[in-house]
């Protein structure tokens, strides 16, 4: 882009010697650049000397595909009462500017290859399981995997306006639960997420 | 000038505390190319036991010498943080039916009641199965065993065997003679 610009810029001092090294650098450069140079060039136009001058320019601008979760919070499970599951969720909301609302998403455990794993401080490890639902359908991710292409992202406001446009959820079973050392279990849930 | 360096340090000071608040909470995810978002989690157990598969004891018809002692296999699990599984037992015996528990025997008695319709009996734990095993005294908490730490529990790990000698069954008239017999278990340390 910078060349570009320079190229430009010399073509409005010396004009034809400009041309003429312009046209020797298009020999050079590869086919599929050329007409981009060129174009360029020729789209601005400086004003000639009067009353008025007048100069045009082109301006242009790639947006890249762009995301955002917000609205994450710590899932404090509290204390297992001995009966069935213990499932715990969090809205969250995804933004993202593909205009279809799509998405992916990547969820990673603090465990061993990101294993959905939590630990106490003698290193037993409790397993858990994370669903993300897109508020239209609800699958189970595994660690370190995206996800298939998800819907829903809210394409106008990043903070989803005050609302939400996902959910994840956590589940420990009564199993995972018992069958390890009673005692206070922690982990880092990492949620990524990416264009569709 | 003084002054002014103490102020710098106690500002930085503050700084750090915020920074190692954040790290430790939630975090939203910016927006990029791609968006992390960070939820910690934290789940606490408590120190849980169970006993499963246990089973009366029916002895009908009573044979000398070959009834007693008669044992039932049990399935115990136990989270126990400190050990392997450990546990302990209590047994309490209650004659007849809808009564009060006894608390320093273990008994059965026949519809009448009282003396001479009642036959004594001792119970044993074991944490493997098959009977026999560590004589337990009424109402009275056991030393530690080990049991299952998986669950549910599955397969049997422990029993308890129940044991009435020959002169006591036959020291009463005939009749049926009942009673309930309560173990109930506690982890280790309770």
């Amino acid at each position: 882009m910078a060349g570009q610009i320079l190229i430009c810029r010399i073509a409005t001092g010396r004009k034809r010697h400009a041309r003429r090294l312009l046209f020797s650098l298009q020999v050079v450069l590869s086919l599929s650049l050329t007409p981009f140079f060129a174009s360029r060039c020729e789209a601005a136009h400086d004003g000639v000397l009067g009353p008025t001058s007048t100069g045009d320019t082109d301006l242009s601008l790639s947006v890249p595909n762009l995301v955002k979760i917000t609205g994450v919070a710590d899932l404090n499970m509290g204390t297992y009462s001995g009966s069935g599951p213990l499932v715990t969720s969090d809205d969250v909301c995804v933004f993202t500017n593909d205009a279809s609302g799509a998405y992916k998403v990547t969820a990673r455990g603090s465990g061993t290859s990101f294993a959905f794993t939590l630990t106490d401080t003698n290193s037993h490890t409790m397993n858990y399981t994370v669903r993300w639902n897109d508020l239209s359908t609800v699958i189970s991710l595994a660690a370190d995997t995206a996800s298939s292409t998800r819907a829903g992202g809210n394409t106008t406001s990043q903070n989803c306006s005050g609302g939400n446009s996902a959910q994840f959820e956590v589940t420990l079973t009564a199993s995972a639960l018992l069958s390890k050392p009673a005692g206070t279990y922690t982990g880092v849930l990492t949620l990524i997420i990416e264009p569709a | 000038m003084k002054t002014k360096h103490v102020l710098i340090k106690g500002s930085l000071t503050l700084g750090l505390i915020v920074a190692t608040a954040q790290s430790a909470m939630a975090g939203d995810g910016t927006l990029g190319a791609s968006s992390t978002g960070t939820s910690n989690l934290s789940v606490t157990t408590t120190e849980m036991v169970q006993i499963t598969n246990v089973a009366n004891i029916t002895v009908n018809p009573f044979v000398p010498s070959s009834s007693f002692p008669a044992f039932d296999n049990v399935c115990i699990f136990s989270n126990d943080s400190t050990g392997p599984a450990g546990y302990k037992v209590t047994a309490t015996g209650q004659s007849g039916s809808g009564g009060t528990a006894d608390a320093t025997s273990f008994k059965i008695q026949d519809a009448t009641g009282g003396a001479g319709h009642t036959i004594a009996y001792t119970v044993k734990w074991n944490d493997a199965t098959g009977g026999g095993g560590t004589s337990l005294t009424a109402n009275t908490i056991s030393p530690v065993f080990t049991g299952g730490n998986t669950y549910p529990c599955v397969t049997n790990n422990a029993s308890f065997e129940v044991n009435i000698t020959d002169a006591a069954a036959l020291s009463v008239p005939a009749g049926a003679y009942t009673g309930t017999l309560t173990m109930v278990i506690v982890p280790d340390p309770a």
